[in-house]
């Protein structure tokens, strides 16, 4: 009787594996194409893209493909003024995209470039404030910039913290010794000191030489354990509808204000007015298009007092804040796919078709000038 | 090296094997060679001080046999001082100078010296909390020394748990290293099993509340509303079970592997209906150990019965000062930061109102008392990891003092999916113990089926989480 529990607990654990692979084996995707999770949420009808103007790489996203576009900058022209432009998925996502059309920062970019000013763009999807000043510390000790373009998302005062594609910027240096300078940068540094400071460690143990070895060698040689990061993001994609299909989520849902992010994030705006002040840069301040013909996804009297806050604010520092929440007509903006299970498409309040692309850029350009 | 790597998982296809085909006296030389070299994959240069405590301390016990009680205490001295002595150095002499300085600061004097930087072997909080037990048993008369350096070696050094317990007694495995198991295929099965359970702790779920954990807990204080407390103190509470109950099961696991068998470390904490049940399903190996050698020599008892320390005597004998000493000493084995020290005494506090409160429970039905029970245990103990997880006294008291304040609980201070995501861990943890405690038990006809999926779950998901961004939050005590 033993033996007969004993070879059942074994078959179980057996079949248990079979059956885990196979679950493995139907979700593996069939092209590898990888999509990161935070750009899953922006579905099929948003394609993102990231321009560049001859060549050269004009918009980039993070620390991994910074070097791309510094690599151009330093070839520029010196006469040329270099204009920043920092932001959020709105500035790479393009509705409906069809073959051929470009996003606002390379539209801006050709009609600044005939006045002899050079527009970089960098912007990661849900991008926050805080991600900003970090990145912004970085670039402005690798070029001289002229102007510092720099939309507020309301949206993105609900999010926290350093995404881990940002967080190279932390190994440079001047980077660190500049965030140092302010309380709210030596907060940040001190709370990500530990994860970057490893990398600045010589020492490096047998098992980290190992695992790398190992990864690489099972990675390349199995695909399955290649499509691991796709499976995941599948997983938690997965998760996020389930989510919002039990408690009804939707894109019209309201998103309440977070107020500990909320001032963090508006600490970390201060920060890059004090610093671009001290590096002599000018901002150029815009409360983000929404689609406004529609039931605004927030609570109205946050968001009021969240654009009379800025409003104040720039008075008190004297920079250009515009307010360009109705600029895109409804009919430039469109539909995506649905973020719940069980639904086909949804409204999308944050990205825009080209014909969006080119409004914004007009406006910025008449901004600028 | 760590459990949660490709490097262990290879390391461990090729051992097992080996290690099945030899012979004893081969197999107990393999565990001591594999384990130092396991060891060594973290740092090589750790790999003597590790030999040195170890023979330490096999050295001194058997220069105790036959010698008299003045003579065995001596010896016994020194094992303590200089095991001790060296966890002092490595652990807390940054802590002593830190304090220092600050005593100075305090009488406005300035202390101007500066540390070298000390490297905290991986372990050595385990493997001297283990040799000393050795030392003592052999002291106490309740073990004999052991001849051979091989077996106690194995005993001190066996790779499943020299990193992060569970701490063995040397009588619980002396004897399945000396004797030879013979294979059984059911080793390696349940071995699997319990190793693939851990994986899936460490890898699916603790390491993905971890970030959760710590954006909460890099929050503002002044910021957090109470039930940003309580929902942190909860989620950490279950992120350092997970952690810390897979380095367990991945430890368990391992052993049964080459059929040798670990006491368990961990019993669903969390169901504890008192604060003295739950230090017997959380860490039971420490807190066994913290009893039979500090408390029960601190409330002036001599241990009774050598297996369970004679436990039964010390609680008639409800002494306050032993108690908050040995909890003291528990915090603070745990790292050299005042908020263990504080952790430890607030389950000391804990503990004697429970004390004082235990008469009452006659009045009430057992099932009552087990209901009540639970409900006051698991937030009281889910609150002691506020100052475990916090940076600081100031900021640990500041979390505790939101949840006493009404106006606190009128705001949530973090994204929704936070409080979601502790209430669905709390509620899964409560319906696992149910599963696995009455359904599975009464439902032998779908035991095969369930059974089977439950590790196709696992298996696929722990596969595609497997990699070691994280090491076990026990790795730094």
């Amino acid at each position: 009787m033993n033996n007969l529990i004993t070879s059942q607990k074994e078959a179980v654990f057996l079949l248990g594996l079979i059956l885990g692979f196979l679950i493995l084996f139907f979700f593996q995707p069939s092209d590898s194409k990888t999509q990161k999770f935070e750009e899953l949420a922006l579905g099929n009808e948003n394609t993102p893209f990231f321009a560049e103007n001859n060549g050269h790489k004009i918009h980039c996203q993070d620390f991994f493909d910074i070097a791309n576009c510094l690599k151009d900058i330093y070839q520029i022209d010196k006469n040329n003024d270099i204009y920043l432009w920092l932001g959020n998925s709105q500035l790479h996502a393009i509705n409906q995209y069809k073959s051929g059309q470009n996003s606002a920062s390379l539209k801006l970019h050709k009609k600044l470039i005939k006045n002899n000013k050079y527009l970089i763009t960098f912007s990661q999807p849900n991008a926050n404030l805080q991600e900003h000043y970090v990145l912004f510390s970085y670039l402005v000790n690798k070029f001289n910039i002229e102007k510092l373009i720099l939309p507020v998302v309301f949206d993105d005062m609900r999010e926290d913290e350093i995404r881990q594609s940002l967080k190279g910027v932390f190994t440079d240096k001047e980077t660190e010794e500049l965030l140092s300078k302010s309380d709210f940068g030596k907060r940040i540094i001190n709370f990500y000191r530990h994860e970057y400071s490893s990398t600045n460690n010589d020492y490096v143990s047998i098992q980290e030489n190992s695992e790398n070895f190992l990864e690489s060698f099972f990675s390349s040689n199995f695909k399955l354990w290649e499509d691991r990061p796709i499976l995941r993001g599948q997983l938690f994609n997965f998760l996020y509808q389930f989510r919002n299909w039990l408690f009804n989520i939707n894109p019209t849902s309201t998103r309440k204000m977070i107020l500990p992010r909320y001032k963090k994030n508006f600490e970390a705006l201060l920060s890059i007015l004090d610093l671009a002040k001290s590096k002599h840069i000018e901002p150029i301040l815009y409360i983000a298009p929404i689609r406004s013909d529609l039931k605004l996804p927030y609570n109205l009297n946050e968001y009021n007092s969240f654009k009379k806050e800025l409003f104040s604010l720039s008075t008190k520092h004297n920079f250009e804040l515009h307010n360009l929440e109705s600029l895109i007509p409804p009919e430039y903006w469109g539909t995506k796919d649905a973020t719940s299970i069980k639904k086909k498409k949804e409204i999308d309040f944050m990205h825009f078709q080209e014909s969006g692309h080119k409004v914004l850029a007009n406006k910025i350009f008449k901004v600028l000038n | 090296m760590l459990f949660n790597s490709l490097t262990f998982l290879v390391f461990l296809i090729s051992f097992v094997p080996v290690y099945w085909f030899s012979s004893p006296r081969f197999r107990q030389f393999l565990i001591l060679f594999s384990s130092l070299i396991f060891y060594g994959f973290w740092r090589l240069e750790f790999i003597p001080l590790l030999i040195f405590s170890m023979t330490l301390d096999w050295k001194l016990s058997l220069m105790m046999e036959g010698k008299t009680a003045k003579q065995k205490f001596t010896l016994l001295l020194i094992s303590i001082f200089i095991n001790l002595g060296l966890l002092f150095y490595f652990k807390y002499l940054y802590f002593l100078n830190d304090n220092l300085n600050l005593v100075a600061n305090f009488f406005g004097l300035s202390l101007n010296y500066q540390l070298m930087e000390i490297i905290l072997p991986l372990g050595i909080s385990f493997y001297t909390f283990q040799t000393l037990s050795y030392t003592i048993d052999v002291y106490r008369n309740h073990i004999k020394p052991e001849k051979s350096i091989l077996i106690y070696g194995c005993y001190v050094t066996f790779f499943p748990q020299l990193v992060a317990g569970p701490i063995l007694r040397f009588s619980e495995v002396a004897s399945q290293f000396r004797n030879r198991t013979e294979f059984n295929l059911d080793y390696i099965f349940s071995g699997l099993r319990r190793i693939l359970y851990g994986v899936f702790l460490k890898v699916v779920l603790a390491d993905n509340i971890a970030p959760l954990v710590d954006s909460g807990f890099n929050m503002d204080v002044n910021m957090m509303s109470a039930v940003d407390v309580w929902t942190l103190a909860f989620l950490f509470g279950f992120q350092i079970y997970f952690d810390f109950s897979a380095y367990s099961h991945i430890a368990i696991g391992t052993a049964k592997l080459l059929g040798i068998n670990f006491p368990e470390n961990f019993n669903f904490p969390y169901v504890a209906t008192s604060p003295r049940d739950f230090w017997k399903r959380w860490h039971i190996s420490l807190s066994s150990w913290i009893r039979d050698y500090l408390y029960i020599p601190l409330t002036g008892k001599k241990v009774i019965n050598k297996s369970t320390g004679g436990l039964e005597g010390v609680v008639k004998n409800n002494k306050i000062k032993p108690l908050f000493i040995t909890w003291g000493v528990m915090g603070l084995w745990h790292g050299a930061n005042w908020t263990f020290v504080l952790w430890g005494l607030y389950h000391a506090s804990v503990i004697a109102i429970y004390r004082l409160l235990k008469p009452l429970s006659k009045y009430f039905t057992e099932k009552f008392i087990g209901v009540i029970g639970v409900l006051i245990t698991l937030p009281t103990m889910m609150l002691s990891w506020v100052p475990f997880r916090a940076k600081t006294l100031e900021e640990s008291i500041l979390m505790w003092s939101k949840i006493i304040e009404p106006s606190s609980y009128s705001w949530l201070g973090m994204r929704e999916n936070i409080y979601l995501v502790t209430a669905i861990i709390t509620l899964g943890f409560f319906m696992s113990y149910f599963f696995k405690n009455y359904f599975m038990k009464n439902s032998k006809k779908y035991f095969f089926l369930l059974n089977a999926i439950f590790i196709a779950l696992v298996f696929s998901s722990s596969f595609i989480f497997f990699r070691p961004i994280n090491q076990f939050i026990y790795f730094q005590f």
